[in-house]
């Protein structure tokens, strides 16, 4: 049995909007280049999650670290160098849309103040490897729900994020594309990226294995499956290494 | 940069009459505030430049001899708000009186002793701008030793004094009227193109740009307007003194055209700077509502 640091953890976090809970008592653990996945129905509280941790929005009670940073203790300023951190695939894509394909990609490297011939080089890597090389120019609102998530894509790993966050990272694809894709964010996985999908795409999820695997039910969650391999053990505190599939 | 450039160009393309609106405000603030500024330089240099002060004369006693000039002109300029003074000996007068009178035919000569003064013209400071201030000095001056009297001209001074600080004040209030607006317009303009970009924005935090990344489009996009705006107010106000200066005709005008002039390079520049400074600050004090 081999020990290994988090890469996030989740310490009792409860996300409130008025008296409702989006997310109740939250605890889980994620080590650095595991695969892990979030399932749960519509609303279950997955997308909440995901935003926790990007600080979308704040927790209303308990503590997230990730990456040994406690997100609660994060001052402003800090915030955008956290974010660059992620890689963050959202379910509704956020794409500027009066700018072209090309500006949506490359404003993750502007904003982190790269080298315009660093900004060149990677952006056209992954557009080739999305398969957009074509659409470059192209306004977002012209392209296909497809198109648009391959462009989400292409702009979370055009900064070699030290976590994939992907909110329903195939739910506007067809199987093909969706295989692209998902191979395409496995790559990442290889490299040693941690990858935290939000999906109820049961395909997907068998197609990949995982490391973990946590089910959302109306913001809690529920008791690991059989295959999940990560949990915190609950009376000394220590995570430990579990199988892939 | 180049980046901030662009995006700060595309801001302003993609909110063309909002950007029209500001640059128009400012420049028809600057207008405003040059014209002003272009009468004050002219009605300077003209009337042999008011801001050099008001003349008064102190008439010495008989005792006064010419030794003692040191003297009280040392004293005098103890007194605040003292330029320049003139010696001008009694002789000196009586020829100048004489001088002015010789075109009438009346002759002086048989006035036998010269019945004029030694005087001091003294030139007081710009300083002294109220006639209050001009009041004290002359008060001041009457005490000192061998000055018999002081005079100016009151009446002059009385309508003269008044009328410029009106002047200054109605520019300074308009000019400042004018800014305020234009900032007004600017901070505005800053503020609804921020809201139309709520989600770019929202956009560009969440992929982790940092503050200044997202305001310095806005920044330059207030700067650039401020400067257009500036330099746009200054060629319509040139436009305009060349148009109303050309159509005077040399001989209907009380003053020498040639002396009137458009405004120096350094209140070119000081305008240029005002009108850049007032689309950074609208855009400064938006972003900071935001």
């Amino acid at each position: 049995m081999k020990r290994k640091r988090s890469i996030i953890q989740l310490f009792d976090v409860s996300k409130q909007y008025g008296a409702r809970y989006a997310l109740k008592n939250i605890t889980l653990s994620v080590k650095p280049g595991e695969l892990v996945f979030i399932t749960g129905a519509s609303g279950a509280g997955k997308s909440t999650l995901l935003s926790l941790l990007y600080l979308a929005t704040p927790v209303s009670q308990g503590q997230i670290i990730v990456e040994g940073m406690n997100l609660a203790r994060l001052s402003p300023e800090k915030i955008p160098y956290l974010r660059r951190r992620f890689g963050v695939i959202f379910q509704d894509f956020k794409l500027i849309s009066h700018r072209s394909v090309y500006d949506n990609i490359s404003l993750v490297l502007e904003a982190a103040g790269q080298p315009s011939g660093v900004i060149k080089k990677k952006v056209g890597e992954v557009l080739e490897r999305t398969g957009m090389t074509e659409y470059k120019d192209a306004l977002p609102p012209s392209l296909s729900g497809g198109e648009q998530q391959k462009v989400a894509v292409a702009r979370a790993v055009v900064g070699d994020p030290d976590i994939i966050l992907a909110d329903e990272p195939t739910g506007s694809l067809d199987a093909r594309s969706a295989e692209v894709i998902t191979h395409y964010l496995m790559e990442y996985k290889e490299k040693g990226t941690t990858l935290l999908i939000a999906s109820h795409n049961t395909e997907l999820i068998n197609r990949t294995g995982y490391d973990a695997l946590y089910t959302l039910e109306a913001g809690e969650l529920t008791q690991p499956g059989g295959k999940i391999g990560t949990a915190m053990n609950p009376t000394t505190g220590e995570e430990m290494e579990g199988g892939m599939n | 940069m180049r980046s901030y450039v662009k995006r700060a160009l595309e801001n302003m393309a993609a909110n063309l009459f909002l950007t029209g609106t500001t640059l128009f405000t400012i420049a028809l603030s600057v207008l405003i505030a040059g014209a002003f500024l272009l009468f004050f330089e002219n009605a300077a240099r003209i009337t042999g430049d008011w801001k050099q002060g008001i003349q008064v004369m102190a008439y010495l006693d008989a005792s006064f001899t010419p030794e003692d000039l040191a003297e009280v002109t040392a004293d005098l300029r103890t007194i605040h708000g003292v330029e320049d003074i003139c010696f001008i000996s009694r002789e000196a007068s009586l020829e100048q009186l004489q001088g002015g009178l010789a075109s009438s035919g009346v002759i002086l000569s048989d006035l036998g002793e010269n019945p004029l003064p030694h005087t001091l013209e003294i030139l007081l400071s710009s300083t002294l701008d109220t006639l209050d201030d001009v009041d004290a000095f002359v008060a001041a001056a009457q005490k000192k030793a061998h000055v018999q009297e002081v005079l100016y001209g009151h009446g002059w001074v009385e309508t003269f004094l008044p009328m410029v600080n009106t002047l200054k004040m109605g520019a300074l209030g308009l000019g400042s009227l004018f800014m305020i607006m234009a900032l007004f317009v600017s901070a505005n303009t800053v503020r609804l193109a921020f809201c139309a970009k709520q989600e770019e924005i929202e956009i560009m935090h969440l992929v982790g740009a940092t503050e200044a990344f997202v305001n310095t489009p806005f920044y330059l996009e207030g700067i650039f307007q401020g400067g257009c705006g500036g330099t746009l107010g200054l060629a319509i106000l040139f436009s305009l003194f060349r148009w109303v200066r050309g159509g005077i005709p040399l001989e209907a005008s009380i003053i020498p055209l040639l002396e009137i002039q458009f405004l120096s390079f350094p209140m070119v520049a000081l305008i240029m700077s005002a009108g850049i400074f007032l689309g950074w600050l609208g855009c400064f004090i938006s972003l900071k509502q935001n």
